[in-house]
């Protein structure tokens, strides 16, 4: 099998009309097929959202604190948020890096990107954990409306398809940096001279942030 | 060539720090108008406030983060147009159905089947009510 020198990958971005490697243009049409699929959800959960009289106060619901007795709207989830942005801002850093060849930094960045993301997981398994512990799962909802009646199970059964398949994206993108930080480590990318791998995963964990960026506002804040 | 990349890695991370300053400082509104004003406000006045600052994160995001402001204006259009095409499309048809939705439930009094028990799911006031609309209409 024989592999593109780094002069001939570039030629090839060249002559493309969009002026970018291949990889990089289908990363991103992938996104925007995965965005339209996270858009179906969301689109349908405002919908069910409409079709209601009342809701229950998320504020109420996405209240508790892992290991502490007090609650406070939305603290938990508002750090988990933080959590999203910081691992796109260290992912930022990581793929500038990684255009200018510097394996250490690249390493570095990569590593914090990862750690980040990996504290995001953890706490969206005590979120999903407690939530279950409190009663709730798809078709039950232990919540009450805002004005006290029975609320329906698509409140429950939407958090968790939503949060769950945003949760199966993180995980995807730290199984593709684990893939990088191996590509890196192992010389792949000095080897063929292209080091554009980085940059179309930061393109999928910053699409990952910018979709949470979504849920974060119809799921826990509206 | 290949090696002829040039950045400015300073000025890039200061620069990069400010955008993720402007988004953490709009999340950050974000949370607080949830938390202590939502409630005095009307559904459709939150619903712009927060449209406001989610369009701003939105725009940070999309041009700085994932670099669409330095990638052609061609592939920007090609890869945009239809995508936001059919989410508008698809936002009106299902707020138009989930209104719909409302109405029948306001005016017909139907409620979800799972809401409650089988025999509650049409109560008798709401089965009066909608005879009456239906007399009223003939």
């Amino acid at each position: 099998m024989s592999t593109l020198s780094h002069s001939q990958v570039q030629d090839v971005h060249e002559a493309s009309p969009f002026k970018m490697s291949f990889f990089k243009a289908m990363m991103w049409y992938f996104v925007m097929g995965d965005l339209l699929v996270f858009a179906g959800f969301l689109i349908s959960f405002g919908f069910q959202r409409f079709f209601e009289t009342s809701w229950p106060n998320p504020h109420e619901v996405f209240s508790s604190i892992p290991f502490l007795e007090t609650r406070a709207p939305l603290l938990f989830a508002s750090f988990m948020t933080l959590l999203l942005m910081v691992s796109s801002l260290t992912m930022l850093l990581c793929s500038a890096y990684s255009k200018l060849k510097n394996k250490a930094k690249t390493s570095q960045y990569l590593i914090l990107t990862m750690l980040f993301g990996l504290v995001f997981v953890l706490c969206q398994i005590w979120e999903w954990s407690h939530m279950f512990e409190e009663g709730a799962w798809w078709g039950r909802n232990p919540f009450l409306n805002q004005d006290g009646t029975i609320s329906p199970t698509v409140f429950t059964d939407y958090f968790f398809i939503i949060t769950g398949f945003h949760g199966i994206h993180v995980i995807l993108g730290l199984l593709l940096n684990i893939i990088g930080f191996i590509k890196l480590h192992n010389g792949t990318f000095e080897r063929t001279g292209s080091w554009g791998y980085i940059e179309n995963v930061g393109i999928f964990w910053h699409f990952v942030d910018f979709v949470w960026v979504f849920v974060f506002t119809a799921v826990y804040l509206m | 060539m290949s090696n002829s990349v040039t950045l400015d890695i300073r000025s890039y991370s200061a620069r990069a720090l400010r955008i993720f300053l402007v988004i953490f400082m709009l999340t950050v509104a974000q949370v607080l108008w949830a938390v202590l004003l939502s409630d005095n406000f009307s559904t459709s006045a939150n619903g712009i406030v927060y449209f406001i600052l989610l369009a701003g994160k939105v725009y940070y995001m999309l041009l700085e983060f994932m670099h669409l402001k330095h990638e052609k204006k061609f592939f920007n259009i090609a890869l945009f147009s239809p995508t936001i095409l059919m989410i508008i499309w698809f936002v009106v048809s299902f707020c138009y159905e989930g209104g719909a939705g409302l109405r029948s439930q306001k005016n017909l009094g139907y409620r979800r089947p799972d809401t409650f028990p089988k025999e509650m799911k049409l109560d008798e006031k709401a089965k009066l009510k909608k005879l009456e609309n239906r007399e009223s209409k003939d």
